[in-house]
């Protein structure tokens, strides 16, 4: 296989705090390549976002990002300063959030928001910078891109917003879009007309997408492989279709298990027991043992092993859990 | 029930026309503005309408009322009132004016470095302008002009350097918040740098705070160079000023109590129309505020008036 666009190897993040330093994420390896989606699965807390973060350069000065390996697109993203990270964001890799309420600012029409980015990004004239608007906001399905360019953000529907924020982050044809939990915010209907965006954009211009979120259907839809995470590690990598066949870990299944599905309807809907557990001193071991399903006597005293199951899935599990259990 | 029609209101393509609409729109805004206006003109005018030198002593004509030759009276010195307020403005406009200008352009930056910095230079920053604030701002003002000398100008640095902390207290809370918005966050991943970020971003969200100080200061600033020109430290007699005349004239209430008129009323309408302006102006400034009056037009319900949605 080519050189990944993105390669991570041992990404630790730390932030330091009053009774101990939490570790956001930790030991944590992935590759994406290009054109790929991968997406990034796990609970409220586990690092999905502060891995994101740690990636574009952002943690800093609230935390310390240390990597054996950071390279994105034959850049090493662990030697480069703040400068040279500026430069590299926006136009090489870029970022949209949950909230599309909040991410545009309200006193400024969207066109001065797009253009101004353009123009200063690419070094356009005022003139190019606006017909680039104009196709940008076409090709992200906004109609009357024109007539719409000089409305502020109040004006638009939450749907409307999510796309005019990939209009601006794809407006300089970045290599890597990582979106967080961009449908999150989005109703059912407005949630699939991104993801479709989101699929297309990918196949016209060959961008990968890191795509966080905790909503294990959209991204069943959407991803070519998915991580899953827990308490800032991995716990689970793996293409999408293996994974949703086949979970090798406990906790990728205790997610499973708690999405209602339509085709069992008095079944109840299996919660995990417990909570996410501190992030300071975390144990070497299994993180998720305390609340596993599936725990063996060598969860709660050997770190789990890094477990090969086919190509292209790993987990970090010590039990072997059963093949199927309605789960497909 | 009379039909409503939804037309899409008349889009125009300048934010300017529509901030301007909005300023129009708002009566109060516009009749300040015109009076504000009258009065700035009437005063730089004032030696081509002035009726008579306003520092022009003529004993014989000493306190009297309102009168054709005389429209305001004259005071102690048979001066005539109408043309020392028209005078008197100049000074005191002047201050307030520049009161503002200065002080805005430097307490500005400084909240907004603070703010945005946070840490250190926030504490050290604030803690300057906490120094500040600790003394009563006439007192400070006083005694600046008392090591510098009195005159005008040294009335003006006076009164600008103890509005600064003001200014930079505010702004730094509005960007205290901004800072912690999306768009913010959203912008740093787009890859704008920290100044590009301040001027965009921040400090355009932190307008209308702005704005509503900077009225408040006008109003201030006229009122405090009146009280340090009483004090002998201001405007030196016998050059006018609103707020020396005004003084003066108290020393006459009871035999000429018109005295009072030209300076109080020229620092009532101008204070209050400043206010009236800074408040049209807010809302002329904030593209929010547009919606609803374009709503409002379009259902031709303007009574009706739906409070735009801060929050969003």
């Amino acid at each position: 296989m080519s050189e990944p666009l993105l390669r991570v190897k041992g990404l630790r993040t730390e932030i330091p705090g009053g009774p101990g330093s939490v570790v956001a994420v930790d030991d944590l390896s992935f590759d994406i390549h290009q054109g790929e989606i991968l997406g990034i699965v796990g609970e409220s807390g586990s690092g999905k976002s502060m891995t994101a973060l740690s990636i574009m350069g952002l943690v800093a000065p609230a935390g310390r990002v240390t990597a054996k390996r950071m390279e994105f697109d034959g850049w090493d993203l662990t030697g480069l300063d703040e400068a040279a990270m500026r430069r590299l964001r926006g136009r090489e890799m870029a970022m949209i959030f949950q909230d599309p309420m909040t991410s545009l600012n309200p006193v400024l029409s969207i066109g001065f928001q797009l253009i101004e980015q353009l123009r200063w990004r690419l070094g356009l004239s005022r003139r190019q910078a606006r017909r680039q608007a104009v196709e940008l906001l076409g090709r992200v399905g906004i109609s009357g891109a024109e007539r719409r360019l000089d409305d502020y953000p109040h004006q638009f529907s939450g749907g409307m917003r999510q796309r005019v924020s990939i209009a601006m982050a794809i407006s300089c044809e970045p290599k890597l879009l990582i979106a967080d939990e961009a449908t999150t915010a989005l109703d059912v209907t407005i949630q699939a007309q991104i993801t479709d965006l989101i699929m297309r954009l990918c196949e016209e211009s060959g961008m990968s997408v890191m795509w966080i979120s905790h909503d294990l259907g959209v991204v069943a839809g959407l991803c070519d492989r998915v991580n899953v995470m827990y308490a800032g590690r991995l716990a689970e990598s793996a293409d999408a279709m293996s994974l949703y066949a086949h979970s090798r870990h406990g906790y990728t299944r205790g997610l499973m298990k708690s999405v209602p599905r339509i085709d069992r309807r008095r079944q109840r809907l299996e919660a995990i027991a417990g909570r996410p557990p501190s992030l300071i001193d975390l144990p070497k071991t299994c993180p998720f043992e305390p609340r596993c399903a599936y725990s063996t006597p060598e969860c709660g005293a050997k770190p789990a092993p890094r477990r090969n199951f086919g190509e292209n899935h790993i987990a970090y599990c010590w039990a072997d859990l059963p093949a199927e259990e309605g789960v497909e | 029930m009379s039909a409503v029609t939804f037309a899409p209101p008349e889009r125009s393509n300048s934010a300017l026309s529509l901030a301007s609409g909005q300023f129009l729109g708002n009566r109060a805004a516009l009749v300040s503005f015109v009076c504000f206006v009258l009065i700035t003109v009437a005063c730089l005018a004032a030696p081509l309408i002035a009726p008579y030198d306003p520092v022009a002593i003529s004993l014989s004509d000493k306190l009297q009322a309102p009168g054709m030759a005389h429209w305001l009276g004259t005071d102690y010195f048979g001066r005539d009132v109408l043309s020392r307020v028209l005078y008197g403005g100049r000074v005191s406009l002047m201050v307030a004016l520049l009161v503002v200008v200065a002080s805005t352009l430097v307490g500005v930056p400084i909240g907004l470095l603070a703010g945005f910095a946070g840490g250190r230079v926030d504490n050290a920053l604030m803690r300057i302008m906490d120094a500040f604030l600790t003394f009563p701002p006439l007192l400070l003002a006083v005694a600046i002009v008392g090591v510098l000398g009195p005159s005008i100008e040294n009335v003006m640095l006076a009164l600008a350097l103890v509005r600064v902390p003001v200014f930079a207290r505010i702004v730094r809370s509005s960007t205290l918040s901004i800072r912690e918005e999306t768009y913010v966050k959203a912008a740093r991943v787009l890859g704008s740098g920290w100044v590009r970020i301040l001027v965009t971003h921040v400090l355009r969200n932190a307008i209308a705070p702005i704005v509503v100080q900077i009225t408040i200061v006008f109003a201030g600033a006229i009122v405090s160079e009146a009280s340090i020109s009483f004090l002998g430290l201001g405007a030196q007699p016998p050059s006018p000023s609103w707020g020396r005349d005004l003084n003066e004239a108290r020393r006459f209430l009871e035999d000429a109590p018109w005295l009072l008129f030209g300076p109080s009323i020229a620092i009532l309408v101008s204070v209050l129309s400043v206010n009236f302006i800074g408040d049209g102006l807010r809302d002329a400034l904030d593209p929010r505020a547009w919606q609803t009056l374009r709503r409002a037009t379009a259902r031709g319900s303007a009574a009706q008036g739906a409070t735009p949605g801060r929050s969003q």
